[in-house]
């Protein structure tokens, strides 16, 4: 059977997921991705109707730094064999996070990558977020304090609490971080450095 | 390049999800389900701590009014799944991130298209209740969230689908199917 490229065709009973293009699984993988932080916002929205900002902000860092982060690097990292302890290691975990760059692709067919690695040497890195959909949700919304809380209060201590686990040793630093001027600039920018 | 079978191999900036092979593509897929549903569950577990069973069970369900509605939007654009009849519907549970993606799950169609019978024969989400002796969790997921969500998605379709549940947990034995859920479209 010739790879389906999506499925509007006939219902096949027998159909499993490999039948279908690459392009096809990615289109599915992205829309997992937005489901997966999609939950998280749904939940957080909620939680700031009934119980006001702080609370939902802390039952949304609660939720991340109890389990998420944990699990979200576990499957990860398994599901594509990514095993070290430097940057170069780290920045492979970054790349295809479901609950980060996978999100922020570019249209198909080609899922141009938008966030973008600068590897000065295995244990020291630039990362640069070109493109963020979280980002312009806030912008559109007018919601800094939903920005402030996604950028500022979980990215900045998780992306630290990540890079920790795969080394104890690698230090965060952003270079850059919303709100911006213009939606020309860069959302944020990372520095990631193994400290000897 | 040839198709990418993982990632254990050295670094590369310029790499897309495109340079990785199919079955590559499909554990990360199933990954991407399971966060999806675990961050739900991470939600549940923080609010029935502190505000109790019956608060998160509300909240639960306010919850999926709404992501109900994106776990249907999503796959059936990804994949072009139209409405009208129960193949569609069945067509959109096999490729839904949230669902077959990550079950067991056989589905039988009647030749005419009217009647439609769907078996979950594995579910991970069953065994983690019954491994954790979680029956609020268990009901809250199968009969408080699916009860009312499996018709509405299947309204979605068609709104003359009607949905019964055959059956449903809790099981005696792990041999047992997890559950059986049954499609007709009335006339």
């Amino acid at each position: 059977m010739a790879e389906l490229q999506d499925y509007s065709g006939e219902f096949n009973p027998d159909l499993s997921l490999p039948d279908f293009s690459k392009e096809a699984l990615i289109r599915l993988l992205v829309g997992a991705s937005k489901l997966y932080l999609g939950i998280d916002g749904v939940w957080t929205g909620l939680m700031r109707k009934k119980y006001g900002d702080q609370a939902a902000f802390d039952y949304d860092k609660e939720v991340w730094f109890s389990q998420a982060l944990a699990l979200d690097i576990r499957r990860t990292v398994e599901a594509l064999n990514i095993r070290g302890n430097d940057v170069a290691t780290l920045f492979k975990y970054f790349q295809f996070g479901p609950g980060f760059s996978v999100i922020y692709v570019g249209p198909p067919p080609k899922f141009e990558p938008r966030v973008k690695f600068e590897l000065k040497n295995k244990d020291h890195g630039i990362m640069t977020v070109t493109r963020c959909n979280s980002l312009e949700y806030f912008e559109r919304h007018r919601d800094s304090q939903l920005q402030k809380l996604a950028c500022e209060e979980i990215d900045l201590p998780a992306f630290q609490w990540l890079a920790e686990q795969f080394n104890p040793n690698i230090e965060v630093m952003p270079l850059k971080l919303p709100p911006r001027e213009s939606k020309d600039e860069i959302a944020c920018q990372w520095e990631f450095k193994l400290e000897a | 390049m040839p198709d990418l079978e993982n990632y254990s191999g050295p670094f590369n900036p310029n790499l897309k999800l495109t340079d990785f092979s199919k079955e590559a593509l499909l554990r990360l897929l199933v990954a991407a389900g399971k966060m999806y549903l675990g961050a739900d569950g991470m939600w549940i577990t923080v609010i029935r701590r502190r505000y109790g069973d019956d608060v998160a069970l509300s909240c639960s369900k306010e919850v999926w009014d709404t992501i109900g509605k994106q776990e249907l939007r999503r796959p059936t654009e990804a994949m072009n799944i139209g409405v009208g009849d129960i193949a569609s519907l069945f067509k959109f549970f096999q490729v839904d991130p949230g669902f077959a993606v990550m079950f067991d799950i056989d589905f039988e169609l009647s030749d005419d298209g009217g009647y439609g019978l769907m078996t979950v024969k594995r579910c991970p989400s069953l065994e983690y209740f019954e491994r954790h002796g979680d029956e609020w969790l268990m009901n809250l997921a199968c009969n408080e969230l699916d009860g009312p969500l499996l018709p509405e998605t299947a309204r979605h379709f068609n709104p003359k689908i009607n949905t019964r549940p055959l059956k449903l947990p809790p099981r005696q034995s792990k041999d047992e199917i997890a559950c059986q859920w049954e499609f007709k479209i009335e006339t």
